[in-house]
């Protein structure tokens, strides 16, 4: 039976959300403060054992509030990644570190001309006679990495299969250049040569190893879509508001009927969207081949309605809209860089067209 | 109808091409390439150029120093200068004042300006939009009263692109606020932008870029002359400039360009070892755009040759046009994939090549699918064009 209104608690935590953003520019130690990073890590663990749906609850809000912190990638998408893997010393310490709010993880997978793809890594782990690894290669654009201090590093190893690994940022031999994106996170670069590591810095390996990768990208992937959703409930609320008290031609806005179609379009496009991101979450749980059409198919749907939800949102605000200081740009760019983070519409479009016949099933 | 291009046409456009290729310097194609926002040195040095082979301003009649080509080979001409990566000039003296002045003005404002616009030694901006009047432009506030011999302006301007690095402005202001502003009570004035009491403030685009302002005026006197053309006519000389507008923002020739350019960049990306352009998807989203670019350009060449009149016609072609421009530059977003979601500061493209290890084409793409989305907005909004439509074309 699925239930489709929040918990009292989930009730209860975006309530939270909402009153920290509102008050102030939220500080990551308030995030740990809040239990918010540990959401997805055991209570075990130092955590607060929530669920996926819990997660994007907050994610939303985070969306709502505009809040340029690596929320989704540390707690939504390195911290159950870890806890799914074997547990060493290392780990738990890493896990630990997340959920107090003293160490941020990201996920350095893609490489130059990977495009959004998780397989295939030219990064290359050669395993050492007497135990432990050397990693050489690349990563390129790895999102909210330039303040990482760990980095879940994707390589292959042997040439033959994949693994993922656990580098510190200030190892000897790894190099990050760091710059900003477009919606004022940050991300990076990596060049790694002759990285050595520990063997217990490989904490996967082969197949259990790229269906934990894609697993935790489809997780993300979905709580960067209740992000989204956020986003575009308050750039069209922000439109409605404008369009009812801007005035052109002696009469407000909100008289042109094409301006109050299209804000009608834009809430049939955020209602399915949102509805595709309740499917997602139902589906994070199916076997891969469901979960992966499914994840897409919510993806397909969020990208393309934010685009044009925040996008008309500018439209509707005329050149206010294109004004780096009015909030519908920086909503409108937050969902450009989503909708690009793990996959843009198209790539998403694709992938649910390779997985199609079981996501149908 | 008879269709057929000349050979003289084809010799024109070879001539063209290898002229234009060898006057743009490398690294001003490379800015053009690269950034959002021309600088003004690019604009300058590509204007002066253009004047010192006669070729600044072609669309303008011969008389006041164009160059008597005829539109189609205007417009091969233009297309030459975007393949080259030219920038596109500065638009509001050649586009704006420049037509304006030699359809309405007196022969000592043609004498006086028009000079120093082919010479690009003078610059423009458009002083329309205000803060409360955008698409209802003849609402605007800014008052202009007669001071004996002279004017003074109080009142302030938004969106004006340019002002920050323009020597004058086209200013539209009301002079008589008891009649109607489209039945006289509006005039168009030359403004010195260095004049006492102008202050300029930037206002920053989405695209984290610098090319429009906000300008107040204060108490700005204006010498008896500043008055272009009649008094009483600016609503009249705006509806001129507007039409004019129109069509100029179909930018076929850099629309060409940009959908050229979106063949390499879909054949130099991969994604998984395959270039993109073999991905059905891109070949199709191209292939769309390839042909909607042609469609455009045929609306335009046939509008050039065979002037309609009608104000349905182009307000058809500026909703076509910018539509392309957002799907052009969506699309080319989307090639590079997560390279998409990196920001490039426009300063650092201004002095070296920001590229380092990506592809000459990566810096500046992101930050023009931002400020793209401004092309439905500005040169009267698509809304606006589709309620000109209704109405021309349907009498609603
Ligand atoms: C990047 C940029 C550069 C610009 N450069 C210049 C410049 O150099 N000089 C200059 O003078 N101006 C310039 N402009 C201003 C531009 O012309 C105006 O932004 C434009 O006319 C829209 O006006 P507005 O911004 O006030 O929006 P509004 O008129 O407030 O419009 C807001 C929304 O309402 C819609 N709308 C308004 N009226 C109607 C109606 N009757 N029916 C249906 N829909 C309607 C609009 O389409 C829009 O979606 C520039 C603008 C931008 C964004």
């Amino acid at each position: 039976m699925h239930h489709f209104a929040l918990t009292e608690e989930q009730r209860m935590l975006r309530e939270s959300a909402v009153r920290l953003f509102e008050k102030t520019t939220p500080k990551w130690s308030d995030f740990a403060e809040m239990g918010w990073l540990g959401l997805l890590i055991d209570i075990k663990r130092g955590g607060i054992g929530g669920t996926v749906a819990d997660a994007a609850v907050l994610a939303q809000a985070f969306g709502h509030g505009l809040v340029a912190a690596p929320y989704v990638t540390v707690a939504g998408l390195c911290a159950p990644l870890l806890c799914a893997a074997p547990a060493t010393e290392t780990l738990d310490g890493v896990i630990a570190a997340i959920a107090e709010g003293t160490q941020v993880v990201a996920l350095a997978a893609g490489e130059a001309g990977s495009h959004y793809g998780l397989s295939g890594h030219a990064t290359q782990a050669k395993s050492l006679p007497g135990g432990g690894w050397h990693i050489n290669g690349a990563k390129a654009i790895v999102v909210d990495g330039g303040q990482a201090d760990v980095f879940i590093l994707a390589a292959s190893i042997e040439n033959e299969r994949l693994g993922l690994f656990l580098i510190d940022a200030d190892m000897p031999g790894i190099s990050r250049r760091t710059y900003r994106t477009i919606d004022r996170h940050d991300a990076c670069d990596l060049k790694l040569e002759n990285v050595s590591l520990p063997q217990e810095r490989l904490i996967v390996e082969g197949d259990l190893a790229s269906e934990l990768l894609h697993a935790s990208v489809d997780r993300a992937n979905v709580l960067l879509a209740a992000e989204a959703i956020g986003a575009m409930e308050a750039a069209m609320a922000l439109a409605a508001e404008h369009i009812g008290t801007r005035e052109q031609f002696g009469r407000t806005l909100s008289s042109y009927q094409v301006l109050t179609h299209r804000l009608a379009d834009m809430h049939v496009r955020l209602e399915h969207a949102r509805s595709m991101l309740m499917r997602g979450l139902a589906m994070l749980e199916a076997q891969p081949d469901v979960r992966a059409a499914a994840v897409s198919a919510t993806m397909v749907h969020v990208i393309e309605a934010g685009e044009f939800v925040c996008g008309q949102a500018i439209q509707l605000h005329g050149g206010l809209g294109m004004s780096e200081e009015s909030q519908v740009g920086q909503y409108y760019k937050r969902l450009r860089a989503i909708g690009r983070t793990y996959g843009d519409a198209r790539f998403h479009l694709n992938r649910y067209i390779a997985h199609a016949s079981a996501d149908a099933a | 109808m008879q269709f057929e291009l000349s050979p003289e046409c084809e010799a024109f456009r070879r001539e063209m091409q290898a002229q234009l290729r060898a006057m743009v310097p490398a690294d001003m194609a490379r800015r053009t390439r690269q950034r959002v926002h021309p600088t003004k040195d690019d604009l300058k040095l590509w204007n002066r150029l253009l004047n010192e082979k006669g070729w600044a301003a072609p669309h303008w009649p011969q008389e006041f120093g164009g160059t008597g080509w005829d539109p189609l080979l205007v417009h091969i001409f233009e297309e030459e200068c975007a393949a080259a990566d030219a920038p596109f000039p500065s638009y509001f003296g050649l586009r704006l004042v420049g037509p304006l002045l030699y359809t309405f003005g007196s022969q000592e404002h043609r004498d006086r300006y028009l000079p120093t616009i082919l010479s690009g030694d003078i610059f423009w901006c458009q002083g329309f939009s205000e803060p409360s009047s955008g698409s209802d432009l003849a609402s605007l506030r800014t008052r202009a009263y007669r001071d004996g011999d002279e004017w003074i302006v109080e009142g302030g301007k938004l969106w004006t692109t340019e002002a920050h690095f323009a020597d004058k402005m086209l200013l539209l202001a009301r002079t008589n606020p008891d009649v109607r502003p489209q039945r006289g009570g509006l005039s168009m004035f030359i403004l010195d932008m260095n004049a006492p009491g102008v202050t300029r403030r930037p206002v920053i685009t989405i695209d984290e870029g610098h090319s429009v302002n906000e300008i107040f005026f204060d108490s700005v006197r204006l010498p008896a002359d500043a008055l272009l053309g009649e008094e009483g006519e600016g609503w009249t000389y705006a509806k001129f400039l507007l039409a004019h507008e129109r069509i100029t923002n179909a930018h076929v020739p850099r629309n060409k360009r940009d959908v050229r350019m979106l063949r390499t960049i879909a054949s130099e990306e991969c994604d998984g070892g395959q270039p993109m352009v073999e991905r059905p998807d891109i070949a199709e989203a191209l292939a769309r755009l390839e042909i909607d670019v042609a469609a455009l350009e045929w609306s335009v060449l046939r509008e050039l040759n065979q002037p309609s009149g009608n104000p349905a016609i182009a307000s058809g072609l500026k909703i076509l046009a910018s539509e392309i421009q957002q799907r052009i530059t969506d699309l080319a977003v989307d090639l590079v994939g997560p390279a998409g979601l990196v920001f490039y500061d426009e300063a650092a493209i201004e002095c070296d090549d920001p590229a380092g290890d990506v592809a000459d084409y990566v810096p500046g793409l992101a930050a023009r699918q931002l400020f793209y989305r401004a092309t439905t907005i500005y040169a009267g909004s698509n809304e606006i064009q589709r309620g000109i439509i209704a109405r021309q074309a349907f009498g609603y």
